[in-house]
């Protein structure tokens, strides 16, 4: 009965409901950041343009500290 | 002919298996851009498993103007939110979320679109075609977890071929090249490469002089 009640709380309440899945998409997304950021770690050790790479791997870490970034402040602030 | 000269010449022929001379005919050393499809002599260029004297000849990625539809799209969805701001009067009834969970939402989406041009781009970046003095190696990824490393020796090439199918190829002259190995070993293709003509030229003029 409780769980009910909790589920029709959460879905008047529009905002409460959006928090959860945008949530969960950003936790999913940071497993994808995470992954991309290997990737490229790892394709820059098999070609590695001098110049430009250390920018290319930097990119995809701010991209991987921004998603966690995203997710702290969605968790603690909201 | 003189007859000494005669002499030396019969008998058995042994190839040259010697590495070739690097091929300066058709380019000057280039410095690599992060935006360059096309490179001779790139400098600043190292990749794995390179011996000490083996040097980059050719370096070839798919031609720029293939970056087109990605770069439409993402530039479509970066105008997508101030668009619905326009008719947020229309939605706001429907969605009744606070102001700060609309930042986060925001916020997330343009990391999303920093995302898919950081995966498109790396694909096209990574989809690379090395010519080296020694041999071709030709990296393909398609998607972030998939990519395939192949390399063959110059000498174990065939035959190298290019098609220029369209008109959209035509105009912005790229195509596809194929370098055909030789027996059951696999066929090399640089697909969508910037002058593939040029390509061809280098590779021929590498393996011998074949063309």
């Amino acid at each position: 009965m409780e769980l009910f009640q909790f589920l029709i709380q959460l879905f008047s309440n529009q905002d409460l409901l959006f928090r959860i899945i945008l949530i969960i998409l950003i936790s999913f997304y940071i497993l994808f950041a995470l992954i991309l950021a290997m990737q490229i770690r790892n394709l820059n050790r098999i070609v590695n343009q001098i110049t430009f790479s250390p920018i290319f791997k930097l990119l995809s870490f701010i991209h991987l500290g921004a998603a966690i970034a995203l997710l702290i402040f969605t968790v603690l602030f909201l | 002919m003189p007859e000494e000269q005669e002499k030396e010449l019969t008998g058995e022929f042994i190839l040259n298996n010697e590495k070739q001379p690097v091929t300066k005919a058709l380019g000057e050393e280039e410095n690599l851009h992060f935006y360059s499809s096309l490179s001779y002599h790139p400098k600043k260029v190292k990749f794995e498993n390179q011996e000490k004297d083996e040097e980059i000849v050719l370096l070839v990625r798919r031609d720029l103007i293939t970056n087109v539809p990605w770069i439409l799209t993402a530039l479509i969805l970066i105008f997508i939110p101030p668009l619905l701001f326009l008719f947020s009067d229309f939605i706001t009834p429907f969605i009744q979320i606070s102001p700060q969970t609309q930042l986060v939402s925001i916020l997330f989406y343009y990391l999303a679109i920093f995302g898919f041009i950081l995966v498109e781009f790396t694909l096209w970046y990574f989809n690379v075609g090395l010519v080296t003095n020694i041999r071709i190696i030709d990296l393909d990824v398609s998607g972030i977890l998939y990519k395939h490393v192949s390399e063959t020796r110059l000498n174990l090439i065939e035959d190298v071929s290019y098609s220029q199918v369209g008109s959209v190829r035509s105009v912005f002259n790229y195509g596809d090249v194929l370098i055909q190995t030789a027996g059951t070993l696999a066929n090399f293709e640089f697909d969508r490469a910037p002058e593939p003509a040029r390509i061809v030229r280098v590779i021929a003029d590498m393996i011998g002089g074949k063309h």
